[in-house]
C-alpha cells in the first residue's frame, strides 16, 4: 500500500557529501554548521512518521532499468533503527565538528545514508545498493586515518565486506530467479532454501558472527577517531536490523548469539589497545541481539532492539572516550596510558557513564535492554543460553567497565605526559551521550514504547535491580582480588583472521600448485608434440607455398611474359604487316567456314 | 577546550582516600548479600538463583577463574607484537 510520503534521511546526507567537495577547507568554520543539517532532518523525518493501521506504510516506488525500488518501507521494526539512527548520527556529527578535513565528513555522510536506505529498503536490491554503499564508505573512514596499518586493515575490511557482498547479492538473484522477485520478507526457517543460507551468510559477516567477525577488531581500532564513532553505530546494527526483519527465530542465529557474547569478552578481557577492547564488545554485544533474534519470541526481538537502542548510544560514547585518549594523549594503549584521570576527568566521566551502561547497572540504558533479552531468554526456557549471557555480563563489567577504565585512568600515580586539547564538541558529543544513556535507563518507556511488539517488562523490580548489583558488584571484587593478573602487556592477539591467513594461503597453494603442474604438463606436450606439429605443418606450408601457390603464380607468370613477347613481336608498326595480318586471318575464317559447311 | 581543574583535584582526593572508598565497597557487598536474603525471585531462571548470595559467588568465581584462565593459561599462546600483520 503506497500510503505514505516522507523526507528520506538518506538524501539530505547524500546531498551533503556532494556539496562537500565544492567547498574550501579554509572555510571550515563557516560551513561545519551544515554538518548538522543532515541528521536534523533525519530526526524531523523520522519523529514526524507514524504508523498506518495496517501497521507498514510504503512509499511509491522508484522505477529503474525495469525494477521497481522500494525505497521506503516504513514499520515499527525500520522505526526503531531509524530512530536511534537519527540521533547518533547528530552525537558523530557533533563529535566530528571540528575536523576540517572534508573527506572525512563526505566519507561519514555517505555511509550514514547507506544505513538509512537498508534500514528503509524494502527489497533485497534497494538493500543491496545501500549495504556497499556502506561498506565502501565505512573503508574509506578507516583509510582516511594515513597511516600504513589503517591502510592494510582498510583493504582487510574491505576484501571481508566484498566477500559478505557477493554472497547477499548471489543468494538474492538465486533468490529471484526461484521466486521472480525481490521482497525483503520474513523467512521461517523450516521454508529457508539455499539462496536463504546465502543471504543469511552476507547478514552475518556485516553483524560480525563467529567466526566471520575478525574484521572487526582488526578494522575499527584503525579508523580514524571520529571515523570509528560512526563505524560503531551502522555497520553492525544494520546486519541486526535485517536479521530481525528476515531471519528471526533460526536456532543458528540463538547458539552463535551466545558464542559471540563469550568469545568477545573473553578477548576483550586480555586486550591492551582500548579501541580494540571496545570492538571485541561490539562483538558481544550485537550477540546479545543476534541471540534474542535467533530465540525469535516477541520478547526477546523486542530486547535484540531494544538492546541495538541502547548499545548505539553507550558504544558510541565508550568510543568517544577512547577517541578522546588517543587524540590528546597519543595513544589508546593502556601499557602507555594510566593516571589520567584527574587530568581528563570529563573524559573519564564520560566515559564511565558508557561503561556502565554495557555493563547493565540499574539507571542506566544497557540495564533496561539486556535484562529484557536475557529474561526474555529464560522465559523462553532457553536457559543455557540466558546463563551464557549472564557470564557474558560478568565479563563485561570486569573488562570495559573496570579493567580498561582503571588502566587508562587510574593504576598508577598522575601522568605527566603532554596532552593536547580536546575540542569542545568532543565534549558536548560524549555529553549528549551520557545523558541519553542516562535518561533512556531512567525512563524505559521511552524507548519500550519505540519496539515492534507491544511490552509490558519491568526492569525495576527489587529482585531484577539486586541481582544486577550483585552480578556488577561481585564483579568488581573479583577483579579487586585479580588486578595485578589482568594487567596489559604489549601485543594483540590471534584471532580467527589468523585461521582466515592459513585458509587464504592454503587457497593460494591449492590454486597455485595443480595450476603449476599442469602449466609444466602442457608446456612438455607442447615441446615435444605441439612444437614438433608446427615445424611440420610449417614445412608443409613451404612446401606448398613453393611448389602450389609460387607454380601456379610463377607459371602465370611466364605465360603472361611469353604471350607478351609474341604480341610484342608482332606488333612491328609497319602497316603493311598489320594488312598482311589482317588478310591471313580473314583466309582462315574463309577457309574455316568453307571446310565445316 | 580546558579540563575542570577543580574537578580533576577532587578526583585526586578521591584517589587519596582509596582505602575509604574500597571499605565502602565491601560494606555495600556486604549489605547486597544481606538483601538477597530477603528478596528473592518469584519465579528462579536458574537452579540455584534461590539461594541467597548464588549470584554474588557466581560473579565473583567467574570473576577470577575467566582473569586466571585467559590471562595464565591462554594469553601466552596467542599473543603476538602489536605489529604481527604489518
Amino acid at each position: 500500500m503506497t500510503d505514505v510520503s516522507f523526507f528520506h534521511p538518506s538524501l539530505a546526507f547524500i546531498a551533503l557529501a556532494l556539496l562537500l567537495p565544492w567547498l574550501k577547507a579554509e572555510q571550515h568554520a563557516a560551513w561545519r554548521w551544515l554538518l548538522l543539517v543532515p541528521p536534523v532532518v533525519a530526526i524531523a523525518s523520522v519523529v514526524s512518521l507514524t504508523l498506518g493501521p495496517a501497521g507498514a506504510r510504503t512509499v511509491e516506488p522508484l522505477r529503474y532499468l525495469g525494477l521497481n525500488l522500494q525505497l521506503g518501507r516504513i514499520d515499527a521494526l525500520s522505526l526503531v533503527f531509524a530512530h536511534v539512527f537519527a540521533v547518533q548520527s547528530l552525537i558523530g556529527m557533533i563529535f566530528a565538528l571540528h575536523l576540517p578535513e572534508r573527506r572525512q565528513h563526505i566519507a561519514a555522510s555517505l555511509y550514514v545514508g547507506g544505513a538509512f536506505g537498508c534500514v528503509f529498503a524494502g527489497d533485497y536490491l534497494t538493500l543491496f545498493i545501500f549495504w556497499e554503499l556502506m561498506s565502501v564508505a565505512s573503508t574509506c573512514l578507516v583509510w582516511f586515518n594515513d597511516n600504513p596499518r589503517s591502510t592494510a586493515a582498510g583493504f582487510r575490511y574491505f576484501l571481508f565486506h566484498v566477500l559478505g557482498g557477493l554472497l547477499l547479492l548471489g543468494g538474492l538473484l538465486l533468490r529471484h530467479q526461484a521466486t521472480g522477485n525481490f521482497d525483503f520478507i520474513p523467512v521461517t526457517p523450516d521454508a529457508a532454501r539455499y539462496y536463504d543460507w546465502l543471504i543469511l551468510a552476507g547478514f552475518a559477516v556485516n553483524a560480525a558472527v563467529v567466526p566471520l567477525h575478525a574484521w572487526l577488531p582488526d578494522a575499527y581500532p584503525e579508523a580514524t577517531v571520529t571515523g570509528a564513532v560512526f563505524m560503531s553505530a551502522f555497520t553492525t546494527k544494520t546486519a541486526v536490523y535485517v536479521l530481525a526483519r528476515a531471519f528471526a527465530g533460526f536456532e543458528i542465529l540463538a547458539v552463535m548469539g551466545v558464542v559471540m557474547c563469550l568469545w568477545g569478552v573473553f578477548y576483550a578481557t586480555i586486550e591492551n589497545n582500548a579501541r580494540r577492547i571496545l570492538s571485541y564488545h561490539i562483538v558481544s554485544q550485537v550477540g546479545y541481539m543476534v541471540a534474542g533474534i535467533g530465540i525469535g519470541t516477541s520478547m526477546t526481538i523486542d530486547g535484540a532492539c531494544a538492546h541495538a537502542y541502547a548499545h548505539i548510544l553507550y558504544k558510541g560514547l565508550l568510543f568517544m572516550g577512547a577517541g578522546c585518549l588517543l587524540y590528546a594523549a597519543g595513544t589508546a594503549k593502556l601499557s602507555e596510558l594510566g593516571g589520567l584521570a584527574s587530568r581528563l576527568p570529563l573524559v573519564m566521566i564520560g566515559y564511565m557513564v558508557g561503561a556502565v551502561s554495557i555493563s547493565g547497572m540499574p539507571l542506566f540504558n544497557g540495564f533496561i535492554s539486556k535484562t529484557m533479552t536475557i529474561t526474555g531468554a529464560a522465559e523462553a526456557h532457553r536457559t543455557w543460553l540466558a546463563l551464557g549471557m549472564e557470564v557474558a555480563a560478568v565479563g563485561t563489567f570486569l573488562s570495559v567497565g573496570i579493567k580498561l577504565p582503571y588502566f587508562a585512568f587510574w593504576s598508577r600515580s598522575k601522568n605527566d605526559m603532554p596532552l593536547k586539547p580536546i575540542p569542545w564538541n568532543m565534549y558536548l558529543g560524549m555529553g549528549i551521550a551520557s545523558f541519553l544513556c542516562l535518561f533512556i535507563g531512567l525512563f524505559p518507556q521511552t524507548l519500550y514504547s519505540l519496539l515492534p511488539f507491544p511490552t509490558d517488562y519491568v526492569p525495576y523490580t527489587p529482585w531484577h535491580v539486586l541481582q544486577a548489583s550483585l552480578l556488577l558488584g561481585f564483579t568488581g571484587l573479583g577483579f579487586y582480588f585479580m588486578r595485578n593478573v589482568l594487567h596489559p602487556k604489549p601485543g594483540r592477539n590471534l584471532d580467527f583472521d589468523a585461521l582466515y591467513r592459513i585458509v587464504g594461503m592454503g587457497f593460494y597453494r591449492l590454486v597455485s600448485v595443480p595450476v603449476a603442474f599442469l602449466d609444466g604438463i602442457w608446456n612438455d606436450v607442447y615441446e615435444k608434440i605441439g612444437l614438433k606439429g608446427l615445424w611440420e605443418s610449417a614445412k608443409a606450408t613451404i612446401v606448398f607455398d613453393t611448389r602450389g601457390i609460387d607454380g601456379v603464380l610463377d607459371g602465370s607468370a611466364r605465360g603472361v611474359r611469353d604471350f607478351g613477347g609474341v604480341t610484342g613481336r608482332l606488333q612491328t608498326g609497319r602497316l603493311q604487316d598489320y594488312l598482311t595480318g589482317v588478310a591471313a586471318l580473314g583466309l582462315a575464317i574463309f577457309a574455316l567456314v568453307w571446310a565445316l559447311w | 577546550m580546558r579540563e575542570n581543574e577543580t574537578l580533576g583535584r577532587l578526583l585526586d582526593m578521591a584517589r587519596d582516600a582509596s582505602g575509604g572508598f574500597k571499605k565502602a565497597l565491601f560494606l555495600v557487598l556486604a549489605t547486597l548479600v544481606a538483601l538477597n536474603f530477603v528478596i528473592l525471585p518469584h519465579h528462579p531462571h536458574f537452579a540455584g538463583e534461590g539461594i541467597p548470595g548464588f549470584w554474588a559467588v557466581f560473579a565473583l568465581v567467574l570473576a577470577v577463574v575467566m582473569s586466571f584462565v585467559l590471562k595464565k593459561v591462554i594469553f601466552p599462546f596467542i599473543s603476538r607484537a602489536e605489529d604481527e600483520n604489518d
